[in-house]
């Protein structure tokens, strides 16, 4: 499907989000626009995760307003919703997977209870299936999530959030607590759902590297993994880094700036070559 | 000073919040029947042995108690109205409806408690469901429906005991004991006896839920709430049978 570039597929309006006493989200606003892959840095407590969810509606914001499709969320009914989170796929940090389902009811499980979303019985076994096999973890249907490692789980985390076909994604620390081999494995799938379906992607991440891979590297499906692709072309990727510092937006830029940054909160997640 | 009545204003408002939406959803669709039933053995025939044996040495010692105080008053042949009018009216509901708090109350706020903290409850928001209609709903209906299937069956395994009691120790006969037990409830006995199992069935849910739904701070954070539910519970099926008792007399 083409994807008109300028279309705004979610819009940060002067959000703040409140806990107590606690500012989690201090008067943010930025605007992530169709096919953008956007990586959001920031050190724990930085506000990552709430503004997430605070973009799929699960937190209300204290004041401003929150954007997904050009629809404002402030005001909906959690059953209106529903219908705007049915085209949003979302990676929760410990991955959200149902512990009482096996890996393929919690991968079918939006297309029985997503009304937009919802296939005929026969249909669905053969959908999750495929969303398995993109994740190459086919082999896994009647495990239950207790039964995987971490890091097959953040997979089958992927494979449920992708089922539906989502033209939004997005990715709350996916790569947190794994090992570097298996950490590149998910980012490679992140960057493979990205260029083969199109996606606009917004990944909430501490590593400099998982920012660094997405904006440097293309999926190639002759060889089945990520390339990097020449530095020409990286501006094509449509990467954007913002970094969070205590609920306020410390950077937001290209690569380049964010390499180039002398802010000393920033400079800590960008990992220079010595 | 503020802040400190702050917080038990807002727990009261979100637990009436979270009261008003299970209700509504008994009658919104969709409805998840299968996991109604999967409560229902949960609860109902997960509780039955406990309550089985909770009901019958609670009848058997008031049948102990009551005939050394009736002795005195040479009333002996009056054990089995005391022990039916005693359980039906007040032990059974209250007894069988504490054991269910212990054990389910802890069992739904552990289980609520830990699908929090593990985002499964964010899961469930974004992927089109929602958690009090799949989640509360269907224990609350579960539980209301079993709690007073319970109590009857505790109700009886009591008098049941109490009737051992009577007929081993006290040389009681058989009609003797069945009859004055059976002569002494009212109507209006067995009316309160089932409405109060009914009434802490939401006690007993709605406040699992409740700590379960409000769980913060990891592990520790469900043990907290597991803890809070049981006392919380144990502590409003007091206060509820204060009232509902209160209104019984005054009849």
């Amino acid at each position: 499907m083409a994807h008109d570039e300028s279309q705004s597929v979610l819009r940060f309006e002067h959000v703040t989000v409140r806990f107590f006493e606690a500012t989690a989200l201090d008067d943010i606003s930025f605007e992530v626009t169709s096919g953008e892959t956007r990586v959001i840095f920031g050190a724990a407590g930085s506000g990552k995760t709430v503004l997430l969810k605070t973009a799929l509606g699960l937190i209300k914001p204290d004041s401003g307003e929150v954007r997904v499709f050009g629809q404002a969320l402030s005001g909906m009914q959690e059953t209106d919703l529903f219908r705007i989170r049915s085209r949003i796929g979302v990676l929760f940090q410990e991955g959200g997977l149902f512990d009482s389902l096996t890996v393929e009811e919690n991968v079918a499980y939006p297309l029985e209870n997503i009304a937009e979303a919802q296939l005929p019985p026969d249909e669905v076994r053969a959908r999750a299936s495929e969303a398995l096999r993109f994740v190459e973890l086919e082999q896994t249907l009647d495990k239950f999530p207790a039964e995987l490692s971490g890091g097959m789980r953040r997979r089958v985390g992927i494979a449920r959030a992708i089922v539906t076909e989502p033209p939004l994604m997005l990715y709350d620390s996916p790569t947190a607590g794994l090992d570097p081999i298996t950490a590149f494995t998910i980012i490679d799938l992140i960057a493979k759902e990205r260029d083969l379906k199109n996606t606009t992607t917004v990944m909430a991440t501490h590593r400099y590297q998982d920012g660094h891979f997405l904006a440097t590297c293309r999926y190639n499906p002759a060889v089945g993994r990520a390339e990097p692709v020449a530095e020409a072309e990286e501006n094509a990727l449509g990467t954007v880094f913002m970094v969070l510092n205590q609920g306020r937006i410390a950077f937001e830029g290209s690569l380049g700036e964010f390499q180039a940054s002398k802010d000393p909160y920033v400079a800590k997640f960008v990992r220079r070559e010595e | 000073m503020l802040d400190t009545l702050k917080s038990p204003v807002l727990a009261v408002q979100d637990f009436y919040l979270l009261t008003g939406r299970a209700l509504r959803n008994i009658v919104r669709p969709p409805h998840y029947a299968a996991d109604i039933y999967l409560q229902m053995d949960i609860i109902g025939v997960g509780s039955l042995p406990i309550v089985i044996c909770v009901g019958f040495f609670s009848g058997a010692v008031m049948a102990m108690q009551m005939a050394k105080a009736l002795a005195q008053y040479g009333a002996v042949g009056q054990t089995g109205q005391i022990v039916a009018i005693t359980l039906v009216r007040e032990l059974g509901p209250v007894l069988t409806s504490l054991m269910v708090a212990g054990r389910t109350a802890s069992g739904i706020a552990s289980e609520l408690g830990s699908m929090k903290v593990t985002e499964q409850i964010d899961a469930m928001r974004a992927l089109g469901t929602d958690p009090i209609q799949k989640l509360v709903t269907p224990r609350l209906i579960a539980a209301c429906f079993v709690l007073p299937l319970l109590t009857i069956i505790a109700d009886f395994v009591g008098i049941f005991g109490g009737f051992l009691i009577a007929y081993f120790n006290l040389s009681m006969t058989p009609d003797q004991y069945w009859n004055t037990a059976w002569q002494a409830l009212s109507y209006t006995d067995i009316f309160f006896g089932m409405l109060k199992p009914f009434v802490f069935a939401f006690a007993i849910v709605l406040t699992g839920c409740y700590y379960g739904l409000s769980t913060t701070g990891g592990t520790q954070g469900v043990g907290r709430a597991t803890t809070q539910a049981v006392v919380v519970s144990s502590v409003l099926i007091f206060f509820l049978t204060f009232f509902i008792t209160r209104i019984f007399v005054s009849l």
